[in-house]
Formats: C-alpha cells, sequence, structure tokens
C-alpha cells in the first residue's frame, strides 16, 4: 500500500518535471510570441489605475509620482490610489498629490468594509468608468511605455486580462532579496513566457496587471472571500472563455520581502489562495466545454501546484520510512522512478532559474542557484504548513486571515538601473 | 590515528560538499551582480535615437565651425574635424556632419552616422549606418540603412533600399517595389510605383473617438465568420475559424480570428483585427484600429490602414504592402517587411 502511495508521489513528481522541463525547453529554444508588444501607435483606450494600498505610507509616493509621468495620454488616464483602511500616513500623502495634481488623481479612501485587496478593489470598482482597469500594488514603480504595454492586449477582443512582468528593485539588500530575483525570474522570463508561446494558462497576478471591466462584470467581479484574488480571477476568466495573457516586456519594479518572517507569510497566503481556487475550480476546468486540450491539462496541473509542497515531503517520509522498513524494491522500473524522483524532479525548478537567468543577460547572480535551495526549501515548509492549516482550520472554526506583506522601503526609491538597450542602440 | 581518519573522512566530504557552494559564497560576498535588472524605463519613442544624435551632432558642428567656418560639410572621426570630400565610391569613416542641404555621390558607404541639418539627397547603392535629417531625406536606388533613419519631414526611398532597423519621419515615408523594412513610423507610410501615384488619404475616423478600439461583449463563433457582400455587422467578433469579410462589408468593431482573415475589396473594419494565422487585405479596403497578425499581413494597393487623425499599429512576423497600400502610424514587421513588386 506504501508502495503504491510512493509511486503515486513519483507519478506526480515526474509530471510536474515533464512540465518544468517543457516550460524552460520551450523558453530557450522554441518560438516566442509577443504579439501585442509591437502596438506603439493607437487610439489608446481610457484607463483606469487603480493603486491597493493599505498602510502604505513608505512606498506610496513613489507609485503616484511614477504614474504621473507615463506616457499615455492624460485624458484617457484615471489614477485611483485605493487607499483600504490605512492607519499610517498613507491618506496624507495621497491627499497630498491630489492637491498638487488637481485633476490626475481620483482618491479613493475606504474606512470600512471586509478587509483584503480583492474587497477594497471590489469597491473602488464603483468609480471605475473605463472598460480597461489596471491594478498595481503600492510598492510598485511603473515606467513610462508601462500603461501602454498594458493597455495594448486589449485591443485583441478575446483579451479579458492582461499580466507584466514583476521585477525586484531592492535586490541586493540580502540573502532572500537575492534568491527571490532568481525565483522572479524563473517566474516570469520562463514559467509564465512558455504558457503564453504554447498557449496554455497565463497567470493574472494581481498586479502589474489589467482586466477588462465587462469580463469582470460577466464574472461577478472581485471575490472577496479568497486570499489569493489574482488566482481566483484568472480561473472565472478562463471559464467564461476570456483569455489571460503575459507581456513580458511589460516590465516593472517591486520590492520584494527582505525578511524570512514575511516572505513566509507571503508564501502561505498565496498558498492557501491557490488552494481555495484549486478546490472551487479544478472540477470546472476538467469538464467545462469551450477549453482547449492544452488550457485544461496546463489549468489543472497549476492549481495543484502548491499541493506539490505536502506531496514532496510526504514522499521524502515514504522513502525513509521504506528504505528503513526493509521494504522490497526490487524492480528496476522502481529504482529508475526513485531516481527520477531524487534527481531530475529535484533540478528542474532550478534548471528552470537557471535558464531565466541566462535569459536576463546575468552575469554572476546565476552562481547563487545552489543557494536556491534554502529558498526552495523555506517555501516548501510554508505551503505544507498553509496546507495543513487549511485542511484544520474548518475543525478548529479558525476564519482566513488576509497578511498584508511588511513594506521595508526606508527612503526614496533606488534609481533604475540604465536603459542598455538604448545605450547600446546608440553605438 | 583511529580518530584521525575518521576525521578526515568528514573534512574530505564536507569539503565536497561544500565545493559547489564556493561560487555561491563569492558572489553573495561580493554581491558583483546585486543591481535590480534593467528594464526599460523610456517611452520606447522611435525618434529617441535621433533626439539623442541631433544633440550631438549640434555640439559637434558647432565646434567643427569654429575650425571651418567656410565647410558646409565636416567628419567628425577620432576627436578631429576635416572636410568631406564627396567622391563615388568613397568609404566615410567618422560622422558626417552638415549644416546644410546635402547630396551625396553613388556607391559611398558611411560606416558612421549622418546628420544633415537641410535635405538629404543620397545616390544609388550607398550604405548608411544611421541618418538624421532635419528636413527630407531621399535615398537612391539599392541604398541601405543599418541601424536607423530619422527625418524631420519626409522620407523618399527608391527602389529595392533596405532598410535593417527603424525608420521615421515626421511626415511621410515612401517606399518603392523591392524594398525591404522592420520598424517604421509616420502621418503615412505609402508604397508607390512612382510619383505620380501619391495621393492623399481617403478615409476619415467614422465615429470621431471614443473607446472604440475596446468595445463590450464580443460575439463568439465555434466556426469561421462570414459577413456577406455589402453586409454591417455592430459589434466585436471571435471567431475559433476562419474569418471571411465579403466586398463592401462593415464590421463596426473588433474582430478576432484564430484561422486565416480575408477582408474582400472596400470592405471596412471601424476596430482593431486580430489573427494568430495569416490576415489579407483587398484592394481599397479600410480598417481603423491595429492590425496584429501571428504569422504574416498581406495589403493590396488602396488598402489604407488608420488615417492621419487616428493613427495606428499593424504588426506581424513578415508584412507585405503592396504598391499603393497606406498605412497611417506604425509599421513593424519582426522578420520580413517588403513591398511587393
Amino acid at each position: 500500500m506504501l508502495l503504491y502511495l510512493f509511486g503515486t508521489v513519483i507519478l506526480l513528481t515526474c509530471i510536474y518535471t515533464a512540465r518544468h522541463y517543457c516550460f524552460t525547453l520551450d523558453r530557450l529554444f522554441g518560438k516566442q510570441r509577443h504579439p501585442y508588444s509591437d502596438i506603439d501607435s493607437a487610439e489608446w483606450p481610457a484607463v483606469t489605475v487603480l493603486i491597493a494600498a493599505h498602510n502604505e505610507e513608505r512606498v506610496i509616493a513613489d507609485i503616484m509620482k511614477a504614474l504621473l509621468e507615463v506616457d499615455y495620454p492624460e485624458d484617457r488616464l484615471t489614477i485611483i490610489p485605493v487607499n483600504d483602511r490605512s492607519t499610517d500616513g498613507t491618506r496624507d500623502i495621497i491627499d497630498e498629490f491630489v492637491e498638487r495634481y488637481p485633476g490626475r488623481i481620483t482618491p479613493f479612501h475606504r474606512s470600512g468594509g471586509k478587509p483584503g485587496k480583492a474587497a477594497a478593489l471590489k469597491d473602488a470598482m464603483r468609480m471605475v468608468e473605463t472598460e480597461i482597469v489596471l491594478v498595481f500594488d503600492a510598492d510598485y514603480i511603473p515606467g513610462k511605455a508601462l500603461i501602454r504595454q498594458l493597455a495594448a492586449p486589449f485591443f485583441d477582443p478575446e483579451v479579458g486580462s492582461v499580466m507584466g512582468r514583476v521585477v525586484p528593485i531592492n535586490v541586493g539588500r540580502k540573502l532572500l532579496t537575492r534568491l527571490l530575483d532568481l525565483e522572479r525570474s524563473g517566474g516570469y522570463q520562463v514559467d509564465q513566457q512558455a504558457r503564453m508561446n504554447l498557449g496554455l494558462v497565463p497567470q493574472y497576478g494581481g498586479t502589474v496587471a489589467g482586466i477588462r471591466t465587462c469580463a469582470l462584470e460577466e464574472i461577478g467581479g472581485w471575490d472577496e472571500g479568497t486570499l489569493a484574488e489574482d488566482t481566483d480571477l484568472t480561473y472565472r476568466l478562463l471559464l467564461a472563455g476570456w483569455k489571460t495573457v503575459y507581456q513580458n516586456r511589460a516590465e516593472c519594479y517591486e520590492e520584494v520581502p527582505e525578511r524570512w518572517p514575511v516572505r513566509v507569510r507571503q508564501i502561505m497566503r498565496w498558498a492557501k489562495g491557490h488552494n481555495q481556487a484549486m478546490v472551487k475550480y479544478s472540477g470546472a476546468v476538467l469538464t467545462r466545454p469551450g477549453l482547449t486540450f492544452r488550457e485544461r491539462l496546463d489549468g489543472f496541473l497549476l492549481l495543484f501546484v502548491y499541493m506539490m509542497g505536502p506531496v514532496l515531503l510526504l514522499g521524502w517520509g515514504l522513502a525513509i520510512w521504506l528504505f528503513y522498513s526493509g521494504a522490497e524494491i526490487n524492480s528496476q522500473l522502481a529504482v529508475l522512478a526513485l531516481a527520477g524522483f531524487t534527481t531530475l524532479g529535484n533540478f528542474a525548478a532550478f534548471f528552470e532559474i537557471a535558464a531565466a537567468a541566462h535569459l536576463d543577460h546575468s552575469r554572476a547572480r546565476v552562481r547563487l542557484l545552489p543557494l536556491t535551495f534554502l529558498g526552495f526549501a523555506v517555501s516548501l515548509i510554508s505551503v505544507s504548513r498553509a496546507a495543513f492549516q487549511q485542511v484544520l482550520d474548518p475543525v478548529l472554526r479558525k476564519e482566513l486571515v488576509w497578511d498584508k506583506t511588511e513594506r521595508s522601503r526606508t527612503h526614496q526609491a533606488p534609481e533604475p538601473a540604465v536603459d542598455q538597450a538604448v545605450v547600446r542602440g546608440m553605438g | 590515528m583511529p580518530l584521525l581518519q575518521p576525521l578526515a573522512l568528514f573534512a574530505a566530504t564536507g569539503a565536497l560538499a561544500a565545493l559547489p557552494l564556493a561560487p555561491a559564497l563569492g558572489e553573495l560576498r561580493r554581491s558583483r551582480d546585486a543591481a535590480a535588472l534593467p528594464i526599460r524605463r523610456d517611452d520606447d519613442n522611435i525618434r529617441n535615437f535621433a533626439d539623442t544624435f541631433r544633440a550631438f551632432s549640434r555640439v559637434h558642428l558647432e565646434r567643427g565651425d569654429q575650425q571651418f567656418s567656410d565647410c558646409s560639410a565636416l567628419i567628425f572621426h577620432k576627436g578631429e574635424y576635416r572636410h568631406f570630400l564627396n567622391n563615388d565610391d568613397e568609404t566615410i569613416r567618422g560622422v558626417l556632419l552638415s549644416k546644410t542641404d546635402l547630396s551625396l555621390g553613388r556607391g559611398m558607404v558611411f560606416s558612421d552616422d549622418l546628420y544633415c541639418a537641410g535635405t538629404l539627397i543620397g545616390g544609388a547603392r550607398n550604405v548608411y549606418r544611421s541618418v538624421l535629417g532635419e528636413e527630407d531625406v531621399c535615398l537612391g536606388e539599392g541604398s541601405q540603412v543599418l541601424r536607423w533613419l530619422h527625418a524631420g519631414g519626409s522620407v523618399s526611398l527608391g527602389p529595392d533600399c533596405r532598410l535593417h532597423g527603424r525608420a521615421s519621419a515626421e511626415f511621410i515615408i515612401y517606399l518603392r517595389p523591392g524594398c525591404t523594412f522592420r520598424r517604421m513610423h509616420a502621418t503615412v507610410v505609402a508604397a508607390i510605383r512612382d510619383e505620380l501615384e501619391r495621393k492623399p488619404s481617403r478615409h476619415t475616423p467614422v465615429s470621431g473617438g471614443g473607446d472604440l478600439g475596446v468595445s463590450r461583449f464580443p460575439s463568439r463563433l465555434d466556426g469561421y465568420f462570414y459577413l456577406p457582400a455589402g453586409a454591417v455587422h455592430e459589434g466585436s467578433v471571435i471567431a475559433r475559424g476562419k474569418a471571411l469579410l465579403g466586398a463592401a462589408s462593415r464590421l463596426r468593431g473588433n474582430l478576432k480570428a484564430h484561422g486565416t482573415v480575408q477582408v474582400s475589396e472596400q470592405a471596412e473594419i471601424d476596430g482593431s483585427l486580430v489573427g494568430t494565422s495569416s490576415i489579407y487585405l483587398a484592394e481599397d479596403c479600410f480598417v481603423r484600429g491595429p492590425i496584429i497578425s501571428e504569422k504574416k499581413i498581406v495589403v493590396a494597393a488602396g488598402a489604407q490602414i488608420g488615417s492621419p487623425e487616428s493613427l495606428t499599429t499593424i504588426s506581424a512576423p513578415a508584412i507585405s504592402l503592396a504598391p499603393g497600400a497606406i498605412v497611417h502610424g506604425t509599421v513593424w514587421a519582426r522578420d520580413t517587411g517588403e513591398v511587393s513588386g
């Protein structure tokens, strides 16, 4: 019985291993799809930018300043900072900007209601009058062309939401930030772009992202009961026939957590929210008509991605138990499977990160690859803990709690790196 | 001795285990590559190169003028200025700076950038690295621009010219048969056969602005989309198969098709046109919004994309423009762009 369970773990690991390799090899050698990134002249649609802000006094000024400087027709851009029950100086900073730039910023101060980003955005949608809504977290710093890059895919009537690329700005601060930089590279440069290339399910990530308001209306708006409104939205849009597209060149700086406890809380929230979506949508993804086979397969595997943490831990436990209990694993297939599980399975994600570093023309940062095992171990334990808590919470009658990611910025945003493309182009 | 062996084994094992971590720990300690990844922070304007080069050129024209006030065109090379000798088949090393109109010989190779404060007329089969003309730029037959070209007025390319990088003009870019291109931007990009074919655009925006490019709730079709000749369809359409718009039909909305798209003669699309396969635009048809194809776009004579009041983008790996086709805005061929014969 335990051997069969172990075999199942190995099979699941192999499936996700194959998935990682498919993505990485496609990204390295496949045809790359960037169909919307060339749109640079157009009758640009009116867009509203929502900035989700809960106690963001350290960062809110930087994003508002950056948004006021973007290259987008002023009369077609509405900026709405969503001040969600902040108790620090966020409100004052926003109001100061409103006063300094009359007519450019429309603040939304929320003093009550359900906590959480989805609930705040849901309330803020009452103020939105445009067909396109872009969403940023307050710690992001958009570049001048970013709004155009995020708005461009909406010329495709099939696109319901768009996701840009997140690039950490505080890379050099700590070991954690350096590891998260590599992890983000793998997640966006390889994972998301490969999904775009292969016609799979790129994920709406909830920030540096956009959504078509009629698509949002059609699926019933933001779900304030979820901890990962982004994953939830990705699947509801998919099931309603809308496409989510990824714009790898719509890059935006963000601040990643600098302290391990903050990172653990962040990933636990993501895991819990993602698992909520897994319970809600895995059946529908397999059965709902209108999805392509690729979307069905990738959508299904993506839903279970955070469950692979506890599954791997279970596999390790079983391997040790079976070894010391003297279980007979005498077939060559089992030995091969075990070898595959312990080597290839565990290294696929690292191969993905290394490929991403290569694609980003990183020089020495890829040398940190062996240390990403540390981040991997912390994530593994955190997502497993989140899964167990989720199973136990209903029994203990605990409610899911929204944990806001703590900001570390203590000064003005660092100067962005020099645009190498332009420098090289000048020769 | 009995203690030494296990210790030696332990030390050797530890050293072997630590070996792969050595580069990582070295990088962690020295932080040689710990800056944020560079990302685009500029506005991605096609004129950016020209703007930077203009500033550079004006400084050096002024300095060069102090040495050679009688000379209208100078070469700036390795920190020195010298007279420009306009000889056929010569290779020019250094940046060419002209403070007046300039007429070049033929078969010349410019290994550095060229600035002309007036109108530039280039001879046949010249090779340029980059060109900035403050007024009109006319390049002779078979010329090549390796990097970028910008004109403060209009650009006129002779037959078989090759633009390997960006080309832009404040007003019009004229291309003749055999020309190839990658990325172009101007109020008017016109493929023409000869001077007589230069004619103004026919169409103007139909709804006077607004969010026509982004419509609500599209119709979804599992098969192909066919709009009969002369018919009018209101609203956006998503077709899983091919799309065919009959002659003189009109689609008031956006169209997305997963198969080949054929827009027949005099048909009109008031929004955008997106296809995962090839898109064929027949004679005298009109598309107001962006056209995006993941394969190729073939534009026939008389077809018009965008309008002078509403610039737009046409983008695909391969684009073919027939003489007589007009695009207002950006033409971006990822792999190959050409003006058919």
